[in-house]
């Protein structure tokens, strides 16, 4: 794996794990309201 | 597990696995032992898991289908569960039909003869069931209640086989109930959710239709819960 494939591996898990988060604290969330959490350049 | 053992399973680089570990790892989501500096789950799932179970109850985890239920039928849907030796009414969605069941939220029915009674009791553990059935008074509510250990045990095998439990006017006279359990992330029976109305709308054209929502309900409920059929 390149670098820079794996930086981008790190962050999506980083992602990954920040939805688990924020999944775990409000319940529920519809994908906009999950979209609206997130940077454009991270979707 | 260790890192060459998870780089083994997983079938890819160790390097990368071992990066994945440690965003795991500082996020809290793994651990390493103390041990022998294996991975573990770590604590955050276990919070996690602790946010999912607060939320993931009985009445929220039915609301959505017992709402179906009424919307379909338009009779009385109930969630139930056992407290004490007798059937507790934890929700209630009220018949919009001018004939129509009551209950109150709270308020506590006998197992023997109500049809969420004999679908929870028909899934205990033996030993929770001889507990259950040692202290039931078998009392006649109407001339067709079950009246003794026997007959009861008989009509429980019928709600296993079935997979729904039926009330013919056995705690009322002129009112029937069809129930069905719901299961909990374990297995174990958490409650039963029922429709029930007047004997007229619940005769042998329509009750099979009424039995088969009911127990889909039931399942859908149960799989809310973490219930995976066959464990």
């Amino acid at each position: 794996m390149s670098m820079d494939a794996s930086r981008y591996t790190i962050q999506a898990v980083d992602k990954a794990l920040d939805l688990m988060e924020l999944l775990a604290d409000e319940g529920s969330m519809s994908l906009i309201e999950l979209w609206s959490c997130w940077p454009m350049k991270d979707r | 597990m260790s890192l060459i053992e998870l780089t083994e399973r997983l079938n890819q680089p160790k390097s990368s696995t071992y990066r994945i570990l440690l965003t795991l790892e500082n996020r809290g989501f793994i651990a390493r032992s103390d041990e022998d500096g294996k991975y573990c789950l770590g604590y955050k799932q276990l919070m996690l898991t602790r946010k999912l179970l607060e939320r993931n109850n009985l009445r929220a985890a039915a609301w959505q289908e017992m709402k179906r239920l009424s919307e379909l039928f338009g009779d009385t849907v109930n969630l139930g569960v056992l407290a004490e030796g007798s059937v507790l009414y934890v929700e209630i969605i009220e018949s919009n039909h001018a004939l129509r069941m009551t209950d109150t939220v709270g308020s506590k029915a006998p197992v023997h003869a109500t049809a969420i009674g004999k679908a929870i009791a028909a899934h205990l553990p033996q030993g929770e069931l001889d507990a259950l059935l040692d202290g039931c008074e078998y009392e006649a509510l109407t001339e067709r209640t079950i009246r003794s250990r026997e007959p009861f045990l008989d009509e429980l095998a019928k709600v296993r086989k079935a997979g729904y439990a039926f009330d013919n006017q056995e705690v009322v006279e002129g009112a029937c109930c069809v129930a069905a359990a719901v299961f909990n992330m374990f297995g174990h029976v958490a409650g039963a959710i029922s429709v029930s109305g007047p004997v007229h709308r619940y005769q042998p054209d329509k009750a099979p239709e009424i039995a088969a929502q009911v127990a889909a309900s039931a399942k859908a409920v149960s799989r809310k819960l973490g219930f995976a059929e066959g464990n």
